[in-house]
C-alpha cells in the first residue's frame, strides 16, 4: 500500500500495481535479453553484470513486491522466478563447464 | 472495441456488487478495475458463452484474492460515514433501505451473504451462481433459504422494536 | 398455517429487498467517464501484463535450451565419453597420428556439441601439426568429420585395405604396388621423413623395433585382425588397418603414457572401449567399418601380430632400408627438414 501510485486526472482509484513487483520484472527481462544476447552472440566473457548484479536486483525487488503487493503478485513472481533462473542458469553453466564438460587440468 | 462496449454495459453492475461485498467505494472501484484486468488477461483462455456470469465470476475471485490478503484490515470506516452520510433523512422516511438491507446481508454467514448478493440484489440464476460459488445447487439453495430467514427475521424485530 | 406464514415472509424479504434494490440502484453508480477509464486502465494491464510475460517467454527459449543442452552432455559425463571415443579412435586408426587431448575444444550448441582439436605426426624428431579435424555430434551422434589436411600426402578421407599404403603378406592387396625407394634415393641427405613399410611376414612389434635397429623409429604398427589378408569379397564388412602407437607418450594424458600398461595393453583396451560404441567410432574413423567384436577375438587368440609399420628417420637411414629381407614394400608419407639429433 505504501508503494501505490495515485493517478494524475482523478486520482483515488486508479492505483499501478504495486512498483516494485513491476521493477523487479523488468530488470529480470533486461537481464534476459542481455543472457540471451551473450548467447546469441557467442561472447566468451558472459556480462556478469546481466548474470549476477541484475538478477539479484530484480530477486530482490521481486521479495519487496511479494510484501508490500497490494494486488496481483503476478509480476514480482514472474520478476523473482526469471532472476532466480538467471542465477542457477549461470551456476550451473559455470560449474559444469569447469567440472562435467571437458574438464581441463 | 466491441467488448468494451459489451464491458461497459455491466460496470455499474460489477461496482454494486463489488461494493456490496467491500461495503468501500474506493475499494470497490479499484476491484472493478482489477476484474476489467483479470478478464481481459483471460480472454483468450476461457471461451466466454456468457458475459455476465462469467464477469462476475472474475468479480468474485479478485475479491475473494483482496479479501485473503486484506482479512485483518478494517476498512469500513469510510463505509459507515459514507453511509450515514447518506442516509438521515432517508432513515426517517424508509426504515427499509439499501444501508440497513446491508447490514443485514453482512451479518450472515460468509457462505449466505455471496449467495443472496449474487442470486437475489444481482439476478443471477441459481446454475451461475452456483458455478461461480463453486457449490453444488443443492448447497446453493440451502445458504439462499437459510440467508433469507435471517433477514427477514432482522426485518420484523426492526418493525417490533418500531412498534 | 406455516404455509402462510412462510409466504408472508416471503412477501415481507421482497418488498423489503425491491425497496432497497431501488435505492441501491439509483445511488450506486459508475460516472460515464469513470466506466470507460476502468475498463481502459483494467485493457491496458492487461496487455502490459502479455506483453511481458510473452516477452520473458520468448527470452526465456534460449537460456532453457541452452542449459538443457549442457546438462544432456554434462549428465553422466557424456560429452567426456564422446571426446574419449573420438580421440581414441584416431590414435587406433590414423597411422602416426597422435592429438593433444588437452587442447580438445568443445562447443556446446543446441543439443550439438562441436569438437575441434589439432592432430600431430611425428617427423623424425619432432611433432609437426597434421590437420585440424572437427567432429559435431548432434545429440550423440556424430556427423563425419571435417578434415583440413596440412600434409604433402594426405591419405585419403575414406579408408581400406588398399589406401593406407599397409599392405598385409598373404593378401590380395599389395600385389600391384611399387615400393617408393626411388624418392627416398632423389632426397637430400639433409632431410628426415616417414615411411610406411609393408613387412614379408608377420612378427612381434618389440622384434621389428629390434630389425629395424637404433637409427630410426617405429611410431605405428598395424595389427592382424585376421581381415588384413582377405579379398573384400571374402569378408562381410570394409576394413581398414588398425594399430597403435609403438612409441611411449609420456605426456600425462595420452592413453599411451605406459605408466600403468604396456601400450598393447592400452590398445586391447580401446579397442575393447570402442566396441561398445561401434557407430559413433566408426563414423569419426575414415574406414567404413571397424568390425571390433571380431577383431578383438582374433587379436585375443592370436597375439598381436604385426605386418605392417609407420617409420620415421633421417633419410640416409631410412635409404639403408632397402637392403632388409623384412621389407615387402615401401611408401613414402611426409618429408621435413632435418631435426634428427
Amino acid at each position: 500500500m505504501e508503494l501505490e501510485m495515485s493517478n494524475k486526472n482523478k486520482g483515488k482509484q486508479r492505483k499501478l500495481p504495486t512498483l516494485s513487483g513491476f521493477l523487479s520484472f523488468v530488470v529480470a527481462l533486461v537481464a534476459l535479453a542481455g543472457v540471451n544476447l551473450s548467447l546469441l552472440m557467442d561472447f566468451d566473457d558472459f556480462p556478469k553484470m546481466f548474470l549476477i548484479d541484475l538478477p539479484i536486483v530484480g530477486f530482490f525487488l521481486g521479495l519487496l513486491g511479494l510484501v508490500t503487493s497490494k494486488r496481483s503478485k503476478l509480476y514480482a513472481l514472474w520478476g523473482i522466478g526469471i532472476s532466480l533462473f538467471i542465477l542457477v542458469f549461470t551456476f550451473l553453466m559455470i560449474g559444469l563447464s569447469w567440472v562435467a564438460i571437458n574438464p581441463k587440468p | 472495441m466491441d467488448l468494451d462496449e459489451a464491458f461497459e454495459a455491466y460496470v455499474d453492475d460489477l461496482y454494486r456488487y463489488l461494493f456490496s461485498l467491500s461495503k468501500n467505494h474506493h475499494t470497490a472501484e479499484d476491484l472493478v478495475q482489477e476484474t476489467f484486468y483479470r478478464a481481459f488477461l483471460q480472454l483468450s483462455e476461457d471461451d466466454i458463452r456468457q458475459i455476465k456470469p462469467w464477469l462476475f465470476k472474475v468479480a468474485y475471485h479478485t475479491f475473494i484474492d483482496f479479501n485473503r490478503k486484506h482479512q485483518r484490515l478494517v476498512i469500513t470506516d469510510e463505509v459507515q460515514h459514507r453511509i450515514s452520510v447518506k442516509t438521515p433523512e432517508m432513515d426517517l422516511i424508509e426504515k427499509e433501505g439499501f444501508t440497513t438491507l446491508m447490514n443485514d446481508l453482512h451479518s450472515l454467514k460468509e457462505s449466505e451473504m455471496h449467495a443472496l448478493v449474487l442470486c437475489d440484489l444481482h439476478q443471477l440464476s441459481l446454475k451461475e451462481a452456483a458455478e461461480i460459488l463453486q457449490l453444488n445447487i443443492n448447497t446453493l439453495k440451502s445458504h439462499l433459504s437459510r440467508g433469507r430467514k435471517k433477514v427477514v427475521e432482522r426485518v420484523k424485530e426492526r418493525r417490533r422494536q418500531d412498534g | 398455517m406455516d404455509k402462510k406464514q412462510n409466504q408472508n415472509d416471503e412477501e415481507l424479504y421482497h418488498s423489503f429487498l425491491n425497496e432497497s434494490m431501488e435505492d441501491y440502484e439509483e445511488s450506486y453508480k459508475v460516472t460515464e467517464k469513470n466506466q470507460k477509464k476502468l475498463i481502459k486502465a483494467g485493457r491496458n494491464d492487461a496487455l502490459k501484463t502479455n506483453i511481458m510475460i510473452s516477452l520473458a517467454i520468448i527470452l526465456l527459449i534460449v537460456p532453457v535450451l541452452t542449459l538443457s543442452s549442457f546438462l544432456y552432455y554434462a549428465f553422466g559425463g557424456k560429452a567426456n565419453h564422446l571426446i574419449e571415443i573420438a580421440t581414441k579412435t584416431i590414435y587406433v586408426t590414423e597411422p602416426n597420428m597422435s592429438l593433444e587431448e588437452i587442447e580438445v575444444e568443445e562447443d556446446i550448441g543446441f543439443f550439438t556439441m562441436d569438437l575441434t582439436f589439432d592432430v600431430f605426426k611425428r617427423i623424425g624428431q619432432e611433432d609437426y601439426q597434421a590437420g585440424e579435424y572437427s567432429v559435431d555430434f548432434a545429440l550423440d551422434q556424430p556427423n563425419y568429420p571435417e578434415r583440413e589436411m596440412k600434409l604433402e600426402k594426405p591419405l585419403p578421407i575414406t579408408a581400406d585395405m588398399e589406401t593406407d599404403l599397409l599392405y598385409h603378406p598373404d593378401g590380395p592387396y599389395g600385389a600391384t604396388v611399387y615400393s617408393d625407394w626411388e624418392i627416398l634415393d632423389h632426397l637430400p641427405d639433409g632431410t628426415v621423413g616417414e615411411v610406411y613399410l609393408s613387412l614379408n611376414q608377420l612378427m612381434k612389434p618389440e622384434e621389428l623395433e629390434k630389425q629395424l635397429g637404433n637409427n630410426v623409429e617405429v611410431r605405428w604398427v598395424a595389427v592382424d585382425t585376421g581381415f588384413e589378408d582377405k579379398p573384400l569379397s571374402e569378408v562381410d564388412y570394409s576394413v581398414a588397418p588398425i594399430g597403435y602407437p609403438l612409441q611411449v607418450d609420456s605426456t600425462t594424458w595420452s592413453p599411451f603414457n605406459g605408466r600403468e600398461q604396456s601400450n598393447e595393453e592400452v590398445f586391447l583396451d580401446i579397442l575393447k572401449f570402442l566396441a561398445k560404441d561401434e557407430k559413433t567410432a566408426e563414423r569419426v574413423s575414415r574406414a567404413r567399418s571397424l568390425a571390433l567384436g571380431e577383431r578383438i577375438s582374433y587379436i585375443e587368440k592370436n597375439g598381436i601380430q604385426v605386418y605392417g609399420a609407420v617409420v620415421t628417420g633421417p633419410t640416409p637411414e631410412l635409404r639403408k632400408l632397402k637392403e632388409h629381407d623384412l621389407i615387402h614394400i615401401m611408401k613414402v608419407g611426409e618429408v621435413k627438414l632435418w631435426n634428427w639429433k
